[in-house]
């Protein structure tokens, strides 16, 4: 009998090593799958960019909205307070007139008691003197007279008619005229008098406010929204809506409207531009020369003049910097969606580290802030730590492909290239002023290449200009040493571009 | 000649040229497979095509833990299941009864070639076809190849003995068209 083994095994051997070619086809097919793949990912990669910068420009305008909302709003209460301010100083004005005429009065009085009149004078001083006399009581009325008033006013103020027109100011000059015809009658006011009609204005504001805020601040259960809203239809009937005026967005008009899909539209410019930030020098060592953190070298005591007792020479690692770039730039559109834009730029960073080693030069000292130095300086000494500010300065040559992702008079583009960036010198100085600033350029490249990344949002002012905000990230490609340190510092910069159309 | 060290390492990166390098290097032999599964030389290039861009999507995950051939024909296999599978449901596996038995005697293959043998196997019937592959030439056990397609262990065990009956006719047939050519 035939052995199932023995018969498996047959095909298998016979499929072992079998082999047939497949149609060239086949891999084209594979390529091809392969190639729309990584399009996929690519669009996707896009796409999470522009919903990114959608984002992002949706936010910004969000909070430009709410800023102007605000301003808006501020504006109207300052308006609305500005008029209850005005209405409180016509009370002054009118408080004030009523009292130089009192004053006057008073004046006059004086002046004929002075020259000596009739008998019609003496009852006239008999009555100023009785009116002094009964000056606790004419207070009194006075209090009762500005009680009066401020009702009054109160009645008066929720008079306001459906046109909007305020009457409170007339209603209150009417009323503090009366208010005031009585403090004439009975007494005369003085200084005491003109700081309680102060207070009076104040207190006729203040109320006035709570007043508003008591109908605004209305809210509270649902059980109690018919009741509070009845409330509010009876406050809105006397009360005015007219204050807050319909004030249009003064920028909406002139936005532009989109540009024709026109190849005519292509642009070529030339600008300025600067940018400033902060980078991270890179890796666990400094961007410079000493190798760890805390550098720790084998010297002779003897070699150390200034230090009473031994010390390791401890250098620190150098800390997070910061930079300033400065330069031109040109760039032409390609197509409607892409430019290509170069430039050249001047690039200043600056980082800081401590030491408390330095070389005595003879006529004064250096700072050191390289391990490299101390094996070939005849003058280290060690001494109280101190900073040193190290400077360093490329000319950049950067050349970046940007996307409009907006194209109108707002830009906004996604950029991204490479820097070219040459070395030019460093120069190391320190806070003490018994330090002799030096240059060196030890240890570090002559070229380094960097990855730019970023964006550009622009705004057209007229026809050829435009200004521009340009945030980036700058990541070195290749390391920034010679000595071999794997040190590739990011930097995060905020530019300002002014670009001149050229067409 | 590239090792499969660094074409692994160059298809994970994505470079073009490895993978056209693994491709020409595993697609032959990943053909007689997809040819195995498969009814016609156009299905299993289109089987074939699926599994290379599976392989080359995933082979980020290859942890190298097998050899690369035995992974890549255990996604060439699995995505002619697939195919497979499709036609089950349409025409889903039953138990066949034996109603003839394997019959005793000397029985060989060696004599057919490669193409004889393959018309041979897609001449099966599908669910005959896939159960044959999977355990006389992929090594699976009925009770893997029942987990596998779903189905019971009984069916497996009849479906590949109806599979036999019918090759053993094919091969007889062919030996008597043949036999005294050969």
């Amino acid at each position: 009998m035939e052995t199932p083994d023995k018969f498996e095994d047959q095909w298998r051997n016979a499929f072992e090593d079998a082999e047939m070619s497949p149609s060239p086809a086949v891999w084209d097919k594979v390529e091809l799958a392969l190639a729309n793949s990584a399009n996929g990912k690519f669009k996707r990669r896009i796409i999470f960019f522009k919903l990114m910068a959608a984002a992002s420009v949706a936010f910004a305008l969000s909070i430009g909205g709410i800023g102007i909302y605000r301003e808006f709003s501020l504006d109207n209460s300052a308006n609305r307070i500005s008029k209850q301010d005005n209405s409180t100083q016509n009370i002054y004005d009118l408080n004030t007139d009523e009292s130089e005429e009192i004053s006057q009065s008073k004046i006059e009085l004086e002046a004929k008691e002075k020259s000596g009149f009739s008998s019609d004078d003496n009852i006239t001083k008999e009555n100023v003197n009785d009116l002094v006399e009964n000056d606790n009581v004419a207070k009194a009325d006075d209090k009762l007279a500005q009680n009066e008033v401020k009702g009054h006013l109160f009645n008066q103020q929720e008079k306001k008619t459906n046109d909007g027109n305020i009457s409170t100011s007339r209603d209150m000059k009417t009323a503090l005229k009366a208010g005031e015809k009585n403090i004439t009658n009975n007494a005369v006011t003085d200084i005491q008098d003109q700081s309680a009609q102060k207070a009076l204005a104040e207190t006729l504001l203040v109320a006035e406010r709570e007043t508003m805020v008591a109908v605004s601040s209305e809210n509270g259960s649902a059980m109690d929204a018919p009741k509070k809203l009845e409330k509010l239809m009876l406050k809105s009937e006397s009360f005015s809506f007219a204050d807050p005026e319909i004030k249009m967005v003064p920028w909406y008009s002139a936005v532009a409207p989109k540009k024709a899909n026109n190849v005519s539209t292509k642009k070529l410019w030339a600008g300025l531009g600067m940018s400033g930030g902060s980078f991270d020098p890179g890796g666990s060592v400094s961007s410079t020369t000493p190798t760890a953190e805390v550098a720790t070298f084998s010297l002779n005591q003897d070699d150390f003049a200034l230090a009473g007792d031994f010390e390791s020479p401890v250098i620190g690692k150098e800390e997070k910097g910061r930079l300033l770039n400065i330069g031109i730039n040109v760039g032409a559109q390609l197509t409607r969606r892409w430019i290509i834009q170069s430039g050249v730029t001047l690039i200043d960073r600056t980082t800081t580290n401590t030491s408390n080693v330095a070389e005595n030069t003879g006529m004064s000292f250096r700072a050191v802030n390289s391990a490299s130095e101390l094996s070939n300086s005849p003058g280290i000494n060690i001494i109280d730590t101190y900073e040193i500010d190290n400077s360093y300065r490329f000319i950049s040559i950067p050349v970046q492909a940007g996307y409009l992702l907006i194209d109108r008079k707002f830009g906004l583009t996604l950029l991204g290239g490479v820097s070219n960036d040459l070395f030019i010198n460093k120069s190391v100085d320190s806070d003490n002023s018994g330090f002799q600033e030096f240059d060196s350029g030890e240890g570090i490249s002559r070229y380094n290449l960097s990855a730019l990344m970023g964006t550009e949002l622009g705004y057209q002012l007229g026809k050829h200009y435009i200004i521009a905000l340009t945030p980036q990230i700058r990541q070195a490609i290749n390391t920034t040493t010679i000595s071999g340190e794997d040190v590739r510092p990011t930097f995060f910069e905020v530019g300002f571009r002014f670009k001149y159309l050229l067409k | 000649m590239t090792s499969e060290k660094a074409l692994i390492s160059g298809c994970k990166e994505g470079d073009r040229k490895y993978q056209r390098e693994l491709y020409n290097l595993y697609a032959p032999k990943m053909l007689v497979v997809c040819m195995r599964y498969s009814k016609s030389d156009q299905e299993a290039e289109d089987i074939l095509q699926e599994a290379f861009i599976k392989v080359f999507d995933h082979i980020k995950n290859f942890k190298e833990e097998s050899r690369l051939i035995y992974w890549i024909k255990r996604i060439v296999v699995n995505t002619a299941l697939n195919h497979g599978r499709r036609k089950l449901y349409m025409f889903p596996m039953v138990d066949v009864n034996e109603l003839d038995k394997p019959q005793e005697g000397n029985f060989s293959i060696a004599s057919l070639q490669l193409q004889e043998l393959l018309k041979m196997i897609q001449e099966l019937p599908s669910g005959c076809q896939i159960i044959f592959n999977l355990y006389a030439i992929e090594g699976y056990n009925h009770n893997e190849i029942a987990e596998k397609l779903e189905i019971s262990v009984g069916t497996s065990k009849s479906q590949y003995s109806r599979a036999r009956q019918l090759l053993r006719e094919m091969i007889e047939k062919e030996e008597m068209t043949y036999g005294n050519a050969r």
